[in-house]
């Protein structure tokens, strides 16, 4: 059988789990809101303003793009990206902000090592859920000439450094994207 | 929330791994992320896109699972989602 299609042997269990996804949406009505449940709201993340020099445009001296930034992925991986690609702006500083433009942007999961079957709300099945920390940060360029895949390399080496020998590491980049 | 989180394919990296692994696996990721971004903005098509996918060793009906999964969940939280 194509690899491709191997998945198809799970049929009856992605079955069970269709039928309650189509009664999930079926009950988007009639479902009790967390107005009726309660329950605990979880922490609202700080987001602070900081900077970035984009890859992609050439600015004039001392010019830099506003991003915003969770304290929660500074603190965990501020560290590795550095104040250079993520610069903590002065107030006098030449800050273009600019909805349209997103910085290149780094993600990284830190496992605890553990993990432990949880059950979907949507689907009923039950999947594998690591436990541990996820941070994601914008990061800009290190000087005017370097090149957006260096620079990512750069910021994945360093922050797969600050995790350290933790088990289960995952890494990922997302690309800047200039507007047109 | 980036669509391209939608279908993550993330850099994973497991014991016993040396840096050269890791550098071409991340060469590996920087690629997916560049198809994907080029599926998601409408420069590939599906075909060659899902082709790619399977070559790399991400089942076409798994991904597709994984990012419906991300969608729900960030309908669930409320999350905006920009292409």
């Amino acid at each position: 059988m194509a690899r491709r299609f191997s998945q198809i042997k799970r049929g009856a269990e992605y079955n069970k789990g269709l039928d309650n996804y189509v009664q999930y949406l079926r009950d988007s009505e009639t479902r009790p809101t967390k107005r009726l449940q309660g329950g605990v709201r979880g922490t609202r993340r700080v987001l602070l303003i900081r900077a970035v020099t984009p890859f992609g445009m050439t600015l004039s001296a001392g010019e830099v793009y506003q991003v915003r930034a969770s304290q929660d992925s500074i603190t965990g991986i501020g560290s590795a990206v550095g104040t250079t690609r993520l610069i903590t702006p002065a107030p006098t500083a030449d800050l273009n902000i600019n909805k349209k433009f997103k910085p290149a942007r780094v993600s990284a999961f830190r496992g605890s090592g553990t993990a432990s079957y949880v059950q979907s709300k949507v689907t009923k099945l039950f999947y594998l859920k690591y436990e541990g920390d996820s941070f994601s940060l914008p990061f800009g360029a290190l000087n005017e000439t370097e090149e957006e895949a260096d620079g990512a390399r750069a910021v994945r080496v360093a922050v797969l450094s600050v995790f350290g020998s933790a088990d289960i590491k995952r890494v990922s980049f997302s690309p800047e994207r200039v507007p047109v | 929330m980036d669509a391209l989180k939608l279908l993550d394919t993330p850099l994973i990296v497991l014991p016993g791994m040396t840096d050269a692994d890791i550098d071409t696996q991340w060469d590996l990721h920087v690629l997916r992320v560049q198809m994907t971004d080029g599926f998601l903005q409408g420069t590939i098509d599906p075909e060659t896109y899902f082709d790619f996918m399977a070559q790399q060793g991400y089942e076409p009906e798994q991904l597709m699972d994984d990012a419906e999964e991300n969608l729900q969940f960030a309908i669930q939280k409320g999350l905006k989602i920009e292409k």
